[in-house]
This record gives structure tokens, C-alpha cells and sequence, in this order.
């Protein structure tokens, strides 16, 4: 258990939560510390039981902090049981609205649509990116709760398509699963683990077969995407009223001594969790998440473990290459081209923070193109932007349908952020008022309802 | 002392203050970077401009070998002028740019010899080197920014300038003996066509680096395997010419040679592997590319067959460098309608 802990009240898009404890007050975990303003947005629960130490209100950055008095037990939610799991709609919907997880929704107000407007939703268990949290540590020994939790997510929409991705390597685990529930109840999608594919903007595709209304999040149009360690919060929640206080958080990459898994409470600091496992001494970048799109972790004393955090990456900061770096054969250098014996090898690739290599013009080389998931051109577009031609030509070239994963500035032969300057496109774009619209109206992918795909 | 800090302090050194992108260029090539990432992606992909000009380099050397065998040592002393005269040009630029030294000289410097007849002499190896990187690409900006194939604008500019020289004299493999045709010249001549194996180790008459194809071939496989060069416009290309000068031969066969005979003589085989592949001078798009390699095809087989020169390969691809703008900007005009409200 953690000493301290600290729950951020801002959450990703800037909106702050007003605290609803007073410093010295006694808090128990799973009690409500924070509320949105008019019931609308998300609550916070404390992690711990203990006393509020601090409640820190500042523009952007609120949060209150709790001393924890070293208990583990927990305030279960009121009326959660076996017997709400097949109760009424209703029931289960409030006891999701008090369980802190984010984003599900509920009458009860506490997402972004109402429940009668979820018309998909997608379970993922693809883990696309450089890092994952292993799958079989998570559900592997869980599928019964899994399969609790389609119920429920099905007596939460009944008119809503389920879906579940399954990472291709996890057959086995995805056979269980259908085993374990009819076809009826949910489709299994078996999807290569081909960065960016857990992303949203690639499950929609594939899995409901309709173009992504870029420009939108997933939720705004009706698709509800959850990962696998929300989808069993669902499950503890209704069944055994246990609220999302813990997450389990990989700690991966080389600047680890050893790749584990550890459970932690919602609210601990990075550096308690990380602090005995980074490999001493060692220049180190810590980054939350995604080596590709993750933010990095600067101070981990102050960050925190989010609701949504569930890997912790370490890589060193390499300044130094080596003598004549470009010429090497490069047994463990990863690459999109085949430049590198790496290529023909199964051997693991090392990960570092070097450039690599220096910055060049763009040689139109033509591997971003080839890597982009939203089948755009970045070697165009970046050029535009970097010239400041921002105008209607990069709409025409649909600049709106880039989703940040980054993947361009990452292959990039020339070490272009690429994808700093589409951003800084799609920004300066806003900021002149136009309006990127959607390529899809979001009425269109009202109603569908896919069929699994024959085996 | 390491290497990297004697680097940095020679190029800090007042004196040398003006010359140091060669210090920086240096340490680079010698050391790598030292400058990390500032935010995500924290990790980025290994490959990088040396790799891949050292790739280019690696492909054109069962090539660049076959000529040093079959030509003697000159060649290397016209690689070694080629590289020397495009230096000195290159460096220039970067001194007064205050640029670091660009690596697709690399391949020029190479490629530029390897496109001219054994017999050239030095000088004009140097003049041709330095007209092209002066004008085929410096001029417009440097490396990624240029129009057309430095190389080609160099021995397009031999070939107008002195003809006598770059068209009329050629000598065949392990020969002193100097003559006025290559292959292609031949079978326009209405001759016997020559040996397929002839051909093939390239036993005849010829531009240094085009006549080893097996060499050719394995080296532009290469670079395709590699993913250093994108598969598009050499499959265009030889398909192209492949199915015009079959469609042609049989309706014209005294003045359209067969298929076999246009694929392996004269630079076609380099030329799609090496110099259409460019990624700078052609298009960049998809189609773009497969509709460069169409054209480039379809140009090769007229100007071999009806022009009044006998090698179509090097006009085709300046053709095709000037062409490729206009073709990206149809391809992205068709596929982008404009965003409508």
C-alpha cells in the first residue's frame, strides 16, 4: 500500500473537478473526493482510506492528496452484489456511475453520451504498441468474469452491438472466450497487433466496418471502446462493488532490472512503483504508456498513476552511438526498411532516445506514406505546413484524418517530426476557424449491427 | 581526448570557423548524433540518410567491380575524379550554406562515372560531375530539392558538349580495340542481334556500370528487398517496354527490336534500378509512380526506335524527372476532391 497518493482532478480535456472533501477529513477508499460541475463529467474516488493531507485547486492542475493509513480493505459500492449483475438496468447503471470508471455511460450522467446512445461497444484486447500489458496476466485466468462482464454490458444496451478484439497471438485465449460465450452475445475479432490497431480509430474499421468520423472520438458517435482491465472493472464493480481504485501497470523496456507487472492504486507516484525495479545508475526516460505517442514522465516523484495508465516504459537516454554507427550490420536495430540484419533475425531490438541519425530534407523516400494507418500523405503535407501554406489544401488533402500515432516521424529516413508538423497544421488550421468536417456523419453509423465473420 | 570533443573544438577553433559543417558533417559520419528525442515518439526508427546512400552504394558495386575487371584500373581513377571534382562543389555549397554535407552525393559521385563510356577521358569526367551537381542539383537547393537526376544532367551535359567522345568511341571488355557501335547500334543497323550470355556478363560495347546486368539486376533486387528503393517504376518501366517493343516488333520489326534485346542492352536495366528509382526527381504518390514508369517505358522504345540516337534511357528519365511534378499533382487532383461543406 501506498503512504500517499495523489488524485488529479483535471482530467485529458482540461476539465477540473471540484473536490468535495476538506483538508483533515477522514476518507475511505472508494469514497467520492471529487465531482463535475452539474453532475455532468467524471467523479474521483479515493484510493486509500486515510485523511486528506492537501486539496490543492489550481488553474490546471487541482489535486488532492491523502495520507493512507495502511489499511487494504475498501468501501464496497452500496446495492453491487451477484444478484445486481442480472437486476434491473437501472441498478447496474448506478452502481456504475459511483464506481469511477471512466467514460461508461449510464443515465445517471457521467459520460459524454446518454446509455440509450451506445450503439457499439468494442472490448480491446489488442495490444498494438511497442510495449503491452500482457493480455494473459490480465484476463487469462478471468474469462468467467470476462463473459460477467458482456452480461452486464449487455443488460446496460440492449440494442448495442458487442464486440470483442482479440490480439492474433492470443488464440488460445480468444477460443476460450468463444467457448465461453455464444456468438450471439458477442463477435470476436482476431486483429494483428500492428501498431496502431488498438487505437480507436483503427477498431472502428475493422470491426464495424465503417470509415472513422475523424475529427470525432469514438463515444460521440456512439461507440463505446473499452480495454481489458476496464471491461473486468465493469465486472468487480457490479458483482463484487469493489470500485476502480487499483490498476495493474506493466513496468516494460530495458531500463527495467526485470519486466513485471504490478498492481497499483489509483493515485501512487510513479517513483514508488518504479523506483526499486529501474536499473541503477543510468540515464533514464520514463514515458507513460506508449513509446510512440505516451507522454514522458518528467518528475516522477510529483506524477501519478492515471485511471488510464497501464504501462510504465523505461529507455535510456543514449548520447553516445558508437564508432561509425550507420555502417554496423545492426543485429538489434529495428527498422522499417530491411537496412538491417535485425530484419532477419528474432532476436529483440533495442530501444533508446538517440536521434540516430541527423536531421536531412525530405528525400520523399515514401515510407511514411507506406506506414500511414490513415492512408494520407505526410511527405506532402508536412512540406506545406513547414512552408506555413495553411490553407484550404491541406483539408483537400485531408490533413483531418491524421491521428497522431506518429508513426511517420518514427520511420522517417530524414528524422523529420513529421507528425509535429502535421499537428502544428491541423492547430494552425483551427486557430484560422476552419473547421475540419467530418468525413462521416456520425447518424451513419447509427444502427450497425456486424455480423462475425465466418470462421 | 575521444574523437567527438577534438572534432567539436577544431570546428570551434576561430581559423576554422568558416569551414566547420566539415567538423560537424565528420563527427557525424564518424561518431553519430548525440541529440535525442524531445517528445513522442521517445524511440525512433534506426534507419537514416547515411544507411541508406551506403545501401545504393552497396547495390552499385557488383557493377562498379565488373568495370574495374573489364576496364582496368582507369575506372577507378574516373570514380576516384568523379568523386573529387563533385566534392570540392559539394563542400562549397555546405561551407557557404552553413549546411552539413550532404550524403546523396555519395551516390552520384558513383553513379556519375558508372553511366559514362570506358574511354572517357578524366577531364571531362570531371566537367561532367561538377556540371551536374552544380546545376542538377545545387542550383536548386541541394539534395531533395532538385528536379533532375544530378547524374543524368551531368552525362546529358557530356553527351551534348562532346559527342564525339560519349556517343561514337566505345570499347568492348578486355579489349584495346575502339568502336563506333554499341549493341543497340547494331541491331538498329538491321545486324545480328548479339549473344543472350554476351549480354548478360556484359561481354559487349557500353556505358562502364550498365554492362555487368546479372550484377545490375542483383543489385537493384537489392535495393527493392531493402525497401531503399520502391518497386513501382522499375516494374512500370520494364513491363512497359517489355510490351511495347513486343507489340511494336511485330508490327515493325526492322525498326522496334524484340522485347529480350531492348531489356538487355544499353542502360535500361541501370537505369530503372538506379536512376528512375531517384525517390527525389520522381513522383511521389502511387499511381505517380506506376505512371512513370508507363511513360518512361513508352518513351525509351520511341527514342530508341525512331530518334536519331540509339539509347533512350537517359532522355527518358530527365524526360520523365521533368514530367514528375505534373503527374503527382494529377494523381493528387484525382484522388483529393476538395473537401466540401
Amino acid at each position: 500500500m501506498p503512504p500517499r497518493v495523489v488524485i488529479g482532478l483535471t482530467d485529458p480535456q482540461g476539465i477540473t473537478l471540484t473536490p468535495t472533501v476538506q483538508k483533515g477529513a477522514p476518507v475511505r477508499a472508494g469514497q467520492v473526493v471529487a465531482r463535475g460541475r452539474d453532475r455532468i463529467g467524471a467523479i474521483r474516488l479515493s484510493s486509500v482510506s486515510g485523511t486528506v493531507e492537501e486539496v490543492r485547486v489550481a488553474d490546471g492542475d487541482s489535486a488532492i492528496a491523502i495520507l493512507s493509513d495502511g489499511s487494504t480493505s475498501w468501501t464496497p459500492i452500496e446495492t453491487a452484489g451477484p444478484e445486481a449483475a442480472v437486476g434491473a438496468p437501472e441498478t447496474v447503471e448506478r452502481i456504475l456511475s459511483q464506481s469511477g470508471i471512466p467514460g461508461i455511460p449510464t443515465r445517471f450522467d457521467t459520460a459524454a453520451i446518454a446509455a440509450t446512445d451506445v450503439d457499439a461497444v468494442i472490448i480491446n484486447g489488442v495490444g498494438a504498441d511497442i510495449y503491452n500489458p500482457s493480455v494473459s496476466l490480465i484476463a487469462g485466468s478471468r474469462i468467467p468474469d470476462l463473459v460477467s462482464a458482456v452480461r452486464i454490458l449487455r443488460r446496460l444496451y440492449p440494442s448495442a452491438a458487442l464486440a470483442f478484439a482479440v490480439d492474433a497471438r492470443a488464440q488460445a485465449f480468444g477460443r476460450q472466450v468463444r467457448a465461453a460465450v455464444p456468438r450471439e452475445e458477442i463477435s470476436i475479432h482476431f486483429l494483428k497487433p500492428k501498431f496502431p490497431q488498438h487505437r480507436e480509430e483503427m477498431l472502428l474499421p475493422v470491426i464495424l466496418g465503417v470509415p472513422f468520423p475523424h475529427g470525432h472520438r469514438a463515444i460521440n458517435c456512439g461507440v463505446l471502446v473499452l480495454d481489458l482491465q476496464t471491461a473486468l472493472a465493469i465486472h468487480d464493480a457490479v458483482v463484487f462493488g469493489k470500485p476502480a481504485i487499483d490498476r495493474i501497470v506493466a513496468l516494460a523496456g530495458p531500463g527495467f532490472v526485470r519486466n513485471v507487472h504490478v498492481r497499483a492504486r489509483v493515485g501512487t507516484t510513479v517513483s514508488q512503483i518504479v523506483d526499486s525495479w529501474l536499473r541503477r545508475p543510468g540515464d533514464l526516460r520514463l514515458v507513460e504508456n506508449s513509446l510512440l505517442t505516451g507522454r514522458q514522465i518528467r518528475d516522477p516523484v510529483a506524477a501519478t498513476i492515471g485511471p488510464q495508465t497501464d504501462t510504465l516504459i523505461a529507455v535510456p537516454e543514449r548520447q553516445e552511438t558508437g564508432f561509425l554507427p550507420f555502417a554496423g550490420a545492426g543485429l538489434r536495430k529495428d527498422s522499417y526498411s530491411v537496412a538491417f540484419a535485425s530484419r532477419l533475425l528474432p532476436i529483440g531490438k533495442e530501444a533508446d532516445t538517440n536521434l540516430h541519425g541527423e536531421e536531412r530534407p525530405c528525400l520523399s523516400c515514401g515510407f511514411c506514406e507506406a506506414v500511414c494507418p490513415a492512408r494520407i500523405l505526410p511527405s506532402i503535407l508536412h512540406k506545406y505546413v513547414k512552408r506555413a501554406m495553411i490553407d484550404e489544401t491541406l483539408l483537400r488533402y485531408r490533413i483531418s484524418r491524421c491521428f497522431d500515432c506518429n508513426l511517420c516521424t518514427y520511420v522517417c529516413t530524414s528524422k523529420i517530426d513529421v507528425a509535429s508538423l502535421l499537428r502544428q497544421g491541423k492547430a494552425r488550421l483551427a486557430a484560422q476557424g476552419r473547421q475540419i468536417p467530418p468525413e462521416v456523419p456520425p447518424e451513419h453509423l447509427k444502427g450497425i449491427l456486424v455480423k462475425e465473420p465466418a470462421p | 581526448m575521444n574523437g567527438t570533443t577534438l572534432l567539436r573544438r577544431l570546428g570551434a577553433a576561430r581559423p576554422l570557423r568558416r569551414i566547420a559543417v566539415i567538423f560537424t558533417t565528420l563527427e557525424g559520419i564518424l561518431f553519430g548524433t548525440r541529440k535525442l528525442t524531445s517528445g513522442a515518439p521517445h524511440v525512433l526508427d534506426h534507419i537514416e540518410i547515411k544507411r541508406y546512400m551506403a545501401l545504393v552504394i552497396l547495390a552499385l558495386m557488383p557493377s562498379t567491380v565488373a568495370a574495374v575487371v573489364y576496364f582496368g584500373w582507369y575506372v577507378l581513377a574516373m570514380i576516384a575524379t568523379s568523386y573529387v571534382c563533385g566534392a570540392v562543389i559539394e563542400v562549397a555549397f555546405a561551407v557557404v550554406r552553413k549546411k552539413d554535407i550532404e550524403e546523396g552525393f555519395l551516390v552520384t559521385g558513383l553513379i556519375f562515372p558508372l553511366v559514362l563510356p570506358p574511354t572517357t577521358p578524366l577531364w571531362v569526367v570531371a566537367v561532367g560531375v561538377a556540371f551536374g551537381v552544380f546545376f542538377g542539383k545545387e542550383v536548386f537547393g541541394g539534395t531533395g530539392k532538385n528536379i533532375f537526376n544530378p547524374a543524368l544532367v551531368g552525362r546529358l551535359f557530356v553527351t551534348i558538349a562532346f559527342p564525339e567522345m560519349l556517343s561514337a568511341s566505345w570499347r568492348a571488355p578486355f579489349t584495346d580495340a575502339i568502336t563506333s557501335a554499341t549493341p543497340l547500334a547494331l541491331v538498329r543497323g538491321g545486324q545480328a542481334l548479339p549473344q543472350m550470355r554476351d549480354l548478360l556478363l556484359g561481354l559487349t560495347p557500353g556505358s562502364m556500370g550498365e554492362l555487368f546486368r546479372l550484377g545490375v539486376i542483383v543489385g537493384g533486387l537489392f535495393l527493392l528487398l531493402t525497401r531503399v528503393s520502391n518497386w513501382r517504376v522499375p516494374l512500370a518501366y520494364l513491363a512497359t517496354v517489355a510490351a511495347f517493343s513486343a507489340v511494336g516488333n511485330s508490327l515493325a520489326p526492322l525498326r522496334i527490336a524484340p522485347p529480350q534485346i531492348q531489356l538487355l542492352t544499353g542502360g535500361l536495366l541501370f537505369g530503372a534500378f538506379f536512376m528512375a528509382t531517384d525517390p527525389v526527381t520522381s513522383p511521389v504518390t502511387r499511381a505517380g509512380k506506376f505512371a512513370a514508369g508507363i511513360l518512361l517505358g513508352v518513351m525509351t522504345v520511341l527514342i530508341r526506335s525512331f530518334s536519331g540516337y540509339s539509347e533512350g534511357v537517359m532522355f527518358s528519365i530527365i524526360l520523365m524527372n521533368t514530367f514528375a511534378p505534373l503527374i503527382d499533382h494529377i494523381v493528387l487532383s484525382l484522388t483529393y476532391r476538395p473537401v466540401t461543406r
